[in-house]
């Protein structure tokens, strides 16, 4: 796998080399732009209220070409009204990449970038493109800091071909990727670890890499697509602590997605759609599995040239599990056991977006969404605890491209 | 039977809806490209294509420069009924080009002279204006009829 790999990059820097040779990118000027989304929120959680702003998001691109058929592109977002000093959001570099075009049939990026799985995940946070608010949940950047996203999608590749093939009025879409596994070293890992460890935050823990394409059609108004990524996983590593289970069960713990998205346009109606399946392919512990499950469908209806009018409902099953003391046995002898934790999402919404212009969007949503979490013994369905929590969200929010 | 009533209701409503939506070409449209282009003629999907940033070559590899018209009226709306598109739906997928770093939104001309011009000093361009406007200077590659 690694040699196929390295023989991969080889090819990619031959190709990058062979190409650039002879071409010269003098004065071409370099592009900023970008847009954010602010919003002004009523929340109903279980009967109590509360409402705020926020600036839900920001994003700041730099373009340049670089020469003929090449472009260098960066992407900052900002979220959650980010402030360092309040510890407020966060602000992340989301893309990096250089791509090369050699017609429309062939195209390379290399850096960091969104790969391509099903409909919305390389346009998830491109607020001026999309009519929402509050995205489908896994495409909700704000949500990202009590949902781990990264596990859901794919957030990140680092080289990537793709392209478009026609045949027959028939466009035939391809799009292959490479990146790191989600488990990344964090900075506290590092500064946790012993300082000639020589470990470096930002690189996979694993020696291995994610790997994922997207195949699909378009015909007229219809895109279909399907989906996939592998990649193994170092995130349970320190599950070994709790259970008296080879360490090695949690190495390399296999995560695979799976993904389908359909969309249609007819006339001035818009119907678009994903399911999304993703699983560690092997027990955590006895019992213990962790996989999500999750669908939308949006249709819609352009009133005229700026109105959209949508309907939206989407859900998300997560099954995952905790650890619990079951007896503490002096000197110093914990006994801990696993536990199956079920969390379904369903999130049916409403909204409209308005476009004044091409550049200034006003959007309103209602979200009335519903979190059921159930708690059990791993293979058994009796629910030892359980808690739903109703939220109910109006929001309004203003989207200005700039 | 009320459901039945209900739904023939139901696509009433929106037959109404696709006949208020339904327009008649109001306008004889040329399509038209700078003396430079190979291409003699274009078909409808190609040029479907060339303004969904789809295709961005001429066939001897020459940059395509695509222009719109800023100025609503006959003629704009004419073109886009022609390709079946709404202009606000086609400037999503410019922006969509744009915000994934893909390509840049055609150039825009205020007016159908400033279009003509831009055309005729543009190596590589397309563009479309009025039939009654067209002359020597650029390349007819398409007309779209009135209905």
């Amino acid at each position: 796998m690694r040699r196929n790999i390295s023989r991969f990059g080889g090819m990619i820097l031959c190709i990058i080399f062979i190409t650039a040779s002879g071409t010269r990118a003098d004065d071409l000027p370099i592009k900023i732009f970008g847009y954010f989304q602010t919003e002004l929120r009523q929340d109903n959680d279980s009967g109590n209220p509360s409402n705020s702003f926020l600036l839900q998001q920001l994003n700041l691109f730099l373009q340049r070409d670089l020469a003929k058929d090449w472009v260098s592109f960066v992407n900052f977002e900002i979220v959650n009204s980010y402030s360092s000093f309040r510890d407020w959001g966060s602000f992340n570099l989301e893309e990096a990449w250089v791509s090369y075009r050699s017609s429309d049939q062939f195209k390379i990026k290399v850096g960091l970038q969104i790969p391509e799985f099903n409909n919305l995940n390389t346009i998830k946070n491109r607020s001026p493109l999309l009519p929402y608010i509050i995205r489908p949940v896994i495409y909700e950047a704000s949500f990202g800091e009590f949902i781990n996203l990264d596990l859901l999608t794919p957030t990140r590749a680092y080289t990537q071909i793709y392209g478009s093939i026609p045949s027959h009025g028939i466009k035939f879409d391809y799009a292959g990727y490479i990146g790191n596994s989600g488990d990344i070293r964090t900075s506290q890992q590092v500064r946790t670890s012993s300082r000639n460890s020589g470990q470096q935050s930002g690189v996979d823990t694993t020696n291995g890499n994610m790997v994922g394409m997207r195949l699909g059609i378009r015909y007229s108004g219809l895109k279909a697509g399907f989906s996939t990524t592998h990649e193994k996983s170092n995130t349970f590593v320190g599950v070994a602590n709790y259970f008296k289970e080879p360490a090695s069960r949690y190495d390399y713990v296999p995560l695979v997605r799976l993904g389908t998205d359909l969309s249609y346009n007819w006339k001035d109606f818009s119907l678009e759609g994903e399911y999304l399946s993703t699983r560690f392919t092997r027990e955590i512990a006895s019992g213990l599995n962790v996989k999500a499950e999750f669908f939308y469908v949006t249709l819609g209806y352009y009133f005229n040239d700026h109105l959209f009018l949508y309907g939206s409902i989407s859900e998300l099953n997560i099954d995952e599990f905790g650890i619990r003391v079951d007896s503490v046995n002096p000197p110093n002898d914990t006994v801990y056991s696993g536990y199956d934790i079920k969390t379904e999402v369903s999130l049916p919404t409403v909204g409209f977006s308005y476009s004044l212009n091409d550049r200034l969007t006003f959007k309103g949503q209602v979200l009335l969404a519903n979190i059921d979490e159930k708690r059990s013994e791993p293979r058994n369905s009796v629910v030892f605890y359980r808690s739903r929590r109703d939220l109910d969200r109006y929001a309004l929010a203003v989207s200005a491209f700039f | 039977m009320k459901f039945v009533k209900i739904l023939i209701f139901t696509l009433d409503c929106v037959a109404v809806i696709l006949l208020m939506g339904k327009n008649s070409l109001a306008a004889e449209v040329a399509i038209i490209a700078n003396p430079s282009v190979k291409e003699d003629t274009l078909n409808k999907s190609l040029l479907y294509d060339v303004y969904r940033g789809e295709v961005r070559t001429w066939e001897d590899g020459t940059k395509i420069k695509v222009w719109d018209l800023g100025e609503k009226g006959d003629v704009r709306d004419s073109f886009y009924d022609f390709i079946g598109m709404r202009p606000s739906r086609m400037k999503s997928l410019w922006m969509r080009k744009l915000l994934t770093g893909e390509g840049d939104p055609p150039s825009e001309a205020e007016t159908q002279e400033k279009m003509l011009k831009s055309i005729i000093d543009t190596p590589g361009a397309i563009g479309y204006v009025n039939k009654d406007l067209v002359d020597k200077r650029v390349k007819l590659l398409m007309v779209i009829e009135k209905e």
